[in-house]
C-alpha cells in the first residue's frame, strides 16, 4: 500500500521572527539536549507513538536523527549539528546545549544584536586560537606511546552513554577491546601513503558484554539451516583459498529490466535462459579452480546444488555492507555482470572457519592480510546493544580523528571552565584596537564576553542532574562536582581526574561572579604522573563543535529581528 | 514530546500487577511442593499472557521486549523476570522516594546484583553425563565404590571455564565433593573418565563409613534432574523424560551430555481431542496426514522408501527468496513461425513424471503444497507430507543422505535420501486418527529425531501442555548445557538475601566515577538501596512460599524466611546450611509423608540468573529515562487536536 500526499506549495510569511518564538521553541529542544548530556544524562525513549520499535538512547546521533522538528530556527541547528556529528562522531548535545544557551543569553542582552554578533565571532576565533596554540591551558598532548590516552578516551566516551548498561568491569573491557581494535587497525609498515585498516563492528543481541572480541578477518552471518548442513561437509584444507566474489544477483530473475516493456516470445523461457547463463558461469569457476564463491545478493538454488556437487562453496545474501571490505581483504574485485568473471578478479583467503555467537552462525574469513578485524559486540538486550553499537562506532571515529590531530581536551567540562576563564581574562584588558575593528564600546565587549562564557559554563553545568553543585576553583580553573552542602571530606577528583581537592584551593559555584584571573598551567607530563584514567575529550570534536555551536548561534541571532 | 517524572516506574509496576493476579493464586511455577497441576497451566503460560496486555506505551514494549527475549533464548524464566521487574520497579519508586539520586541506584543496585551472582554460584551442583539407567541406584549400592581424589580434580578444572572465580570452585568442591563421589558407581567412573573434571584423577578405594553417608541425592540419573528440574509439571516432565531414554537409547547409548543434547531433535505433535492414553514418545517422526493418503501410506509400510526433501513451497508459483518476477515482460504468441517451438508442458505433468522417473515415494515440503499435485501424487502413491519444519529436514537429511531442494526440477541421483519407513499409528486394531487426519510415523535409519504425540480432549488443554513440555525440555537442556543446576526451592533468593545484608555496610567503591560528588556520599545510600534490592527478593520468596501451600498468609511466610535469614547468618557454611538444613525446614511445613531426597528441586542457572539481570536491566533503564519523543507528524496531530498539550506535551 503506499500513500500519496499532493505537495504544500512554500508557504510565506512576512511576519518576524521574534525573540520570544525562537526562545520557545529552542527551550524545548534544549530541554531534550541538556538532561540526556553527560554521564549521567538521563535517556529518552525515541518512539512513533504508533506502536513502532523503541530505542532508548542519550547518544546525540540517534538523539537527532530521531527527532522531527518543525520549527525552521530548529530545523536549522539541529542540520548544522547532525553535520558536525556526521564528520565528527562526538559532542553533538555539546553543541546543541552551547548555541541553546549562546542564543538564549545574547537575546536577552542588552546591547544590538548587530554588535553582539561581531564580538561573539571574535571571541570565537580568539578561543579557537587559544586552544589550537601551544600555551593552551586544556589540551594535552595525546600520548600514543602508552594505552592510557587511548583507554581513557575510549573510557570517557563509553561511561557518558548510561543507556549502554555496563558495569564498570564491562566498561574496562570494551574500551580495553577498542583500544586493541583501533591498534590492530594501524599498519605495521609505513609507506607513501598511510592508509589505516578496518574494524568492523558485528552487534550480537543476547550474550553478556564480556563475551565481545576483537578477531582477525571477517565475520559473515549465514543462516542456520545451511550453518548446519555445512557442519557435516569437508572444510578447507590448510592452504591459499581462492574465492570470487559477486555482486550481481545470481539468483536467475531478469536482471533489472528498466523502465518500459519487455517482449518476450513465447518460445523463450527467461528463467531457463537466465539459470544457463549461471551454469556456464559456474564451469567457469569449476575451469578456475575457484574454491569459494561469494554473492552480495541471492544464489539460485539449482545454482548451489551444483556447485557443492563440486565442491564449491557458496554463501550468498552478504548484504552491501561488507563488500568493499571483503574485496580489500582478499583483493578480489566485485563482479558486476554475468559474463565478466576473469582470473583477474579473484581474491585469496588463507583460512574459512565457522563459529558461532549467542544465536548467530558465522563463516569468520581470514585473509592474508591483517588489517581488517572484526569487532564482536554482544548485549543482553536490542536498546542497549544499539546504544552500544553507535558508542563504539564514535570512539573508533574519536581515535581516528586523535590521531590525525594527537590532542586531546581536558573532559568532564574542565575545558568549558577554562575556556570561560579565559575568555573573561582576556576581556578584562581588551586592547583598543580591537574595539575600534568591532566598532564597540568597551562595555559592551565585557557584556558579550562576559554572556559568552557564562554559556561555556552553563554547559559544564548540564554534566549536574542530581542536585549536586558544580563548582569552579580559583586556582587551575577546573570544573568540580560538589555535594549539595558545602565541600565534601573525602577526596574526590576534578571533572578531567588530574587535581585531586586535597591540593589547597577555593571553589565557588559555577555562575557565580569571581574576579579574574588566569589558571594555572597544568604539568609539562602528566600522563606519567598518574595514577588512573583521565576524562578525555577528542580535540578535533569539541573544537569542532564550538566553532558549529557559536556559528549557528550567530545565524539564528542574526535571523532574529528587533 | 512527553515529559514524564517516573510514570513509566509506575507504569511497570501495574503492568506485572495485573499480570500477577492473572496469574491466579497458586502460581506453582517454581515450586516443586505443589501438587495441583491443574492450576499451573495458567503460570506455565505466563508469557502469553503479555498477549492480552496492552503493551503498546514504549515502557509496555520494552517490558514485552525483554519478556520475548528470554522466552525466545530460554522458554523458561519468564515468571522470575515478570515479577521481579515489578518488585524491583516499587523498590527503586521507594529510593526515588527517599531523594537517593539516580546515578546511585543504577550503579549501586548493579554492583549488589552482580555480587549476589557470584555469591550464588556456590550453590551450584554440577550435571555431567547424565545415565538413562533405571536401577542405577541399586547397582550403586552393590558395586565396589570408588572415590577421587577431588581437590586435586578441582584444581585441574580451574584452566577450563574461565567464567566463574577460582575460589568459588574450590568451594564447590570442598562443600560437597566428597560425599558425592562415593555413592557412584563404578560404571559410571568408566563414563566420567572422560570428563575434564576426572581427568587424570588417581582413583582409590573408598573409607567404608563413607557408604553409609546420608546423601542428599547427587546421583545425576536422567530420573532424579527431571523430577528435580519439573517444578510441578510432572506430567510433561514425564513426556521429556520419556522422549530423551528414546532418543539416546538408539543413538548415544545411553550417555546424555552438553555435547549430544540438541532441543531441535525433538518434535512435538499434538492430537486434539484423543484422551490422554495416547500421550507418548517415540522415536521417528510423527505427523497427521491427510485421509487421502490412507492407502497409500498402507501401500508404503514396511517398505525402505526413497525420499524427496523440499525446502520451500511445492506450487508452481514459487520462486526462491530473492527472486524477483520482472512485471514488465509481455509474451508474445509466436504464431507465424512455429517450428522449432517447444510447447511448454503444464507445470503439473512436468513436476510428476520427474518424480516418477527419480522414483520417489515420499515427500517431505517445508512449506505449502499445491492441493492438485497432492491429489496426482496420491493416485501415483507418492506419500507427501507438507509443513515440516526445517530441523526435521535436517534430522532426515542426515540420515538418509537426501539433499534438501527448491525446486522439482533440480531432483537428480544425488539428492535424493533412502531408507525412510512409513508406519501408520495403531491403537488396539484401527489407526489413530485426529479429526479427519491420520497418524503415521516415519523413521529413517540412524534418524536422530523424537516425536512426543501430546493430547487432550480439550483443545484449549493443548496449548498449554505443549507450552509445559518446551518449558521442561528447556529447562533440561539448559541444565545439561550448563552442566551445572542451582539448589531450587528458594534456596538461591535467600542466599542473596543474606549475602546482601552481610555487605549493606562494606564499603567496596561501588561508585564508580571518581569526580563526581555522588562518589563521595554513595556509601551513605549503599545499605538503604541494598535494603530495596533485597526487597524485591523477597517479596519473590514471600509470593513463592505462599503460592506453594506451605503458609497460609504472608506474614508466617515472611516470618520464616526472617528466621532462616537469621539462621542463615549464624551459621559458618551458608551454602551448607542451605542445601540441608534449609530444605528440612521448608519441607517440615509441607507435611509429606515422601522423604526429602525425592522432594529435591532444582533450578536453571543462566535462565535464572539472566531473568534477575535483565529485569533489573529494564527497571534501571526505565528509571533513568524523563522523557519520550514521538516522532512523526501522524503522532503529533491527534496530540494538538485533543489539547494534549496542557498535559505535559511539548512540541518541537
Amino acid at each position: 500500500m503506499s500513500r500519496y500526499e499532493p505537495k504544500k506549495p512554500s508557504l510565506c510569511t512576512a511576519g518576524p521572527l521574534t525573540p520570544t518564538a525562537i526562545r520557545e521553541s529552542l527551550s524545548v529542544l534544549q530541554g531534550v539536549v541538556w538532561s540526556s548530556y553527560g554521564p549521567f544524562g538521563r535517556l529518552k525513549q525515541i518512539h512513533n507513538g504508533s506502536g513502532g520499535s523503541v530505542v532508548t538512547t542519550s547518544h546525540s546521533s540517534t538523539l537527532l536523527n530521531g527527532i522531527s522538528v518543525s520549527h525552521p530556527v530548529l530545523k536549522l541547528l539541529v542540520a548544522s549539528v547532525r553535520n558536525h556529528i556526521s564528520c565528527y562522531s562526538d559532542c553533538g548535545l555539546f553543541a546543541v546545549n552551547l548555541c541553546c544557551n549562546l542564543v538564549e543569553r545574547s537575546l536577552s542582552l542588552n546591547a544590538s544584536h548587530h554588535t553582539a554578533i561581531k564580538i561573539i565571532g571574535s571571541l570565537l576565533s580568539n578561543c579557537v586560537d587559544y586552544l589550537n596554540s601551544d600555551d593552551c591551558g586544556c589540551k594535552v598532548a595525546a600520548d600514543f606511546g602508552s594505552s592510557k590516552c587511548l583507554l581513557s578516551l575510549t573510557h570517557s566516551v563509553l561511561s557518558s552513554k548510561p543507556a549502554c548498561m555496563l558495569t564498570p568491569t564491562e566498561t574496562d573491557y570494551i574500551s580495553t577491546l577498542l583500544a586493541q581494535a583501533f591498534l590492530s587497525t594501524i599498519p605495521d609498515h609505513l609507506g607513501p601513503s598511510v592508509t589505516l585498516g578496518k574494524c568492523v563492528l558485528v552487534p550480537v543481541e543476547g550474550p553478556s558484554v564480556m563475551e565481545s572480541s576483537v578477531v582477525p578477518g571477517l565475520l559473515v552471518e549465514t543462516s542456520e539451516l545451511s550453518w548446519n548442513r555445512l557442519s557435516s561437509s569437508v572444510g578447507f584444507p590448510g592452504e591459499t583459498i581462492k574465492l570470487a566474489l559477486f555482486s550481481v544477483s545470481l539468483s536467475g530473475d531478469l536482471c533489472d529490466t528498466g523502465e518500459g516493456n519487455v517482449d518476450l516470445l513465447s518460445c523463450v523461457n527467461p528463467e531457463r535462459v537466465m539459470l544457463d547463463q549461471l551454469f556456464a558461469l559456474a564451469r567457469q569457476l569449476i575451469i578456475d579452480r575457484v574454491d569459494c564463491l561469494m554473492c552480495q545478493k541471492v544464489i539460485h538454488p539449482s545454482l548451489k546444488q551444483y556447485l557443492k556437487e563440486q565442491n564449491i562453496l557458496a554463501l550468498d545474501r552478504l548484504g552491501a555492507a561488507p563488500m568493499e571490505t571483503l574485496s580489500r581483504m582478499t583483493g578480489a574485485k566485485p563482479v558486476a555482470s554475468l559474463s565478466a568473471a576473469s582470473p583477474a578478479c579473484y581474491g585469496r583467503l588463507r583460512e574459512m572457519r565457522r563459529t558461532s555467537r549467542g544465536s548467530k552462525h558465522f563463516w569468520h574469513l581470514i585473509p592474508f592480510d591483517t588489517s581488517v578485524s572484526s569487532f564482536v559486540l554482544c548485549n543482553r538486550n536490542e536498546t542497549s546493544l544499539k546504544e552500544l553499537t553507535a558508542t563504539c562506532r564514535a570512539s573508533q571515529h574519536i581515535l581516528q580523528l586523535t590521531l590525525r590531530k594527537p590532542w586531546v581536551l581536558l573532559g568532564g567540562g574542565c575545558t568549558e571552565t577554562h575556556l570561560a576563564t579565559y575568555v573573561r581574562y582576556k576581556s578584562s584588558n581588551v586592547q583598543s584596537r580591537v574595539l575600534e575593528e568591532l566598532n564597540c564600546s568597551p562595555s559592551e565587549y565585557r557584556l558579550v564576553a562576559e554572556c559568552f562564557a557564562a554559556s561555556l559554563e552553563s554547559a559544564a553545568r548540564s554534566l549536574e542532574h542530581d542536585g549536586g553543585v558544580m563548582s569552579i576553583d580559583l586556582q587551575d580553573a577546573h570544573s568540580w562536582s560538589l555535594p549539595p552542602n558545602g565541600t565534601s571530606e573525602t577526596e574526590h577528583r576534578c571533572g578531567c581526574g588530574i587535581h585531586q581537592t586535597r591540593e589547597n584551593r577555593t571553589w565557588i559555584e559555577l555562575g557565580s561572579p569571581y574576579t579574574t584571573f588566569t589558571p594555572r598551567k597544568p604539568q609539562e607530563d602528566i600522563w606519567a604522573a598518574l595514577p588512573g584514567q583521565l576524562v578525555l575529550d577528542c580535540f578535533s570534536s569539541k573544537c569542532n563543535a564550538l566553532q558549529v555551536a557559536v556559528d549557528t548561534a550567530v545565524l539564528i541571532l542574526d535571523l532574529a529581528t528587533e | 514530546m512527553e515529559r514524564r517524572g517516573h510514570r513509566g516506574l509506575q507504569e511497570l509496576s501495574s503492568l506485572t500487577k495485573s499480570v500477577r493476579s492473572f496469574l491466579g493464586p497458586n502460581k506453582a511455577y517454581k515450586f516443586i511442593f505443589n501438587e495441583d497441576t491443574d492450576d499451573c497451566t495458567l503460570t506455565c503460560s505466563a508469557f502469553r499472557l503479555l498477549e492480552g496486555l496492552d503493551l503498546s506505551s514504549a515502557v509496555g514494549q520494552l517490558f514485552n521486549e525483554a519478556v520475548q527475549v528470554q522466552q525466545k533464548t530460554y522458554k523458561t524464566g519468564t515468571t522470575t523476570l515478570f515479577f521481579l521487574v515489578g518488585a524491583w520497579s516499587d523498590a527503586v519508586l521507594e529510593c526515588l522516594h527517599q531523594g537517593v539520586p539516580i546515578p546511585l541506584i543504577v550503579s549501586v543496585m548493579l554492583g549488589g546484583l552482580d555480587s549476589c551472582i557470584r555469591e550464588v554460584l556456590t550453590l551450584q551442583e554440577c550435571v555431567n553425563n547424565l545415565l538413562i539407567a533405571e536401577d542405577f541406584e541399586n547397582q550403586g549400592n552393590n558395586n565396589s565404590v570408588k572415590t577421587l581424589d577431588v581437590s586435586h580434580d578441582y584444581g585441574s578444572e580451574s584452566g577450563h571455564s574461565a567464567h566463574f572465580p577460582l575460589d568459588h570452585k574450590k568451594n564447590i568442591a570442598h562443600q560437597h565433593g566428597a560425599k558425592w563421589y562415593p555413592n557412584m558407581p563404578s560404571c559410571w567412573i568408566n563414563k566420567l573418565s572422560h570428563s575434564r573434571y576426572f581427568l587424570d584423577a588417581p582413583k582409590e578405594t573408598p573409607d567404608p563409613s563413607e557408604d553409609s553417608y546420608d546423601i542428599p541425592s547427587h546421583s545425576h540419573t536422567l530420573s532424579h534432574l527431571t523430577k528435580a528440574l519439573s517444578h510441578g509439571n510432572q506430567e510433561p516432565m514425564e513426556m521429556v523424560e520419556e522422549a530423551v531414554s528414546h532418543l539416546f537409547k538408539e543413538t548415544q547409548k545411553g550417555h546424555v551430555n552438553h555435547k549430544n543434547f540438541h532441543v531441535s531433535r525433538f518434535h512435538v505433535c499434538c492430537l486434539p481431542g484423543l484422551s490422554k492414553v495416547h500421550l507418548k514418545a517415540s522415536s521417528g517422526y510423527t505427523t497427521l496426514v491427510s485421509p487421502d493418503f490412507v492407502s497409500v501410506a498402507r501401500d508404503l509400510e514396511g517398505k525402505s522408501l526413497r525420499v524427496l526433501l523440499l525446502d520451500s513451497d511445492l506450487t508452481e508459483g514459487y520462486r526462491h527468496l530473492g527472486f524477483n518476477n520482472p512485471t514488465n515482460v509481455k509474451i508474445l504468441s509466436q504464431a507465424v513461425s512455429s517450428e522449432g517451438v517447444i510447447s511448454e508442458e503444464p507445470w503439473l505433468n512436468v513436476s510428476c513424471r520427474n518424480l516418477r522417473q527419480a522414483g520417489i515415494e515420499l515427500i517431505l515440503v517445508r512449506g505449502n503444497v499445491c492441493p492438485s499435485l497432492m491429489s496426482l501424487c496420491c493416485h501415483n502413491k507418492i506419500l507427501v507430507v507438507p509443513q515440516v519444519k526445517q530441523n526435521v529436514l535436517l534430522a532426515f537429511s542426515e540420515s538418509t543422505g537426501a539433499e534438501p531442494v527448491t525446486y522439482l526440477t533440480q531432483i537428480n541421483e544425488s539428492c535424493v535420501g533412502f531408507g525412510a519407513f512409513v508406519d501408520m499409528c495403531v491403537s488396539g486394531n484401527s489407526f489413530v486418527t485426529a479429526g479427519e487426519n491420520i497418524v503415521v510415523n516415519i523413521k529413517a535409519n540412524r534418524l536422530n529425531m523424537v516425536t512426543v504425540m501430546l493430547c487432550n480432549r480439550l483443545v484449549s488443554m493443548l496449548q498449554i501442555l505443549e507450552d509445559q513440555f518446551w518449558s521442561c525440555l528447556y529447562r533440561l537442556h539448559h541444565a545439561v548445557q550448563d552442566q551445572k543446576v542451582f539448589c531450587g526451592g528458594g534456596a538461591v533468593e535467600l542466599q542473596c538475601l543474606s549475602h546482601l545484608r552481610k555487605h549493606e555496610e562494606a564499603d567496596d567503591g561501588s561508585f564508580n566515577s571518581t569526580w563526581s560528588w555522588m562518589s563521595t556520599t554513595g556509601k551513605n545510600y549503599k545499605s538503604f538501596i541494598y535494603r530495596w534490592l533485597a526487597k524485591g527478593w523477597f517479596k519473590y520468596l514471600t509470593a513463592l512460599l505462599c503460592n506453594a501451600g506451605d503458609y497460609s498468609t504472608e506474614l508466617d511466610a515472611m516470618t520464616f524466611i526472617q528466621n532462616e535469614l537469621q539462621s542463615l547468618s549464624c551459621c559458618d557454611s551458608p551454602s551448607e546450611y542451605l542445601r540441608s538444613k534449609y530444605y528440612e525446614n521448608v519441607l517440615a511445613n509441607q507435611h509429606l509423608s515422601e522423604s526429602p531426597r525425592s522432594m529435591l528441586v532444582y533450578d536453571n542457572v543462566t535462565p535464572k540468573l539472566e531473568a534477575w539481570r535483565s529485569a533489573l536491566h529494564l527497571v534501571l533503564l526505565v528509571l533513568q529515562t524523563d522523557a519520550e519523543i514521538i516522532t512523526g507528524s501522524a503522532a503529533q496531530n491527534p496530540i494538538l487536536n485533543t489539547g494534549f498539550l496542557k498535559a505535559g506535551y511539548h512540541l518541537l
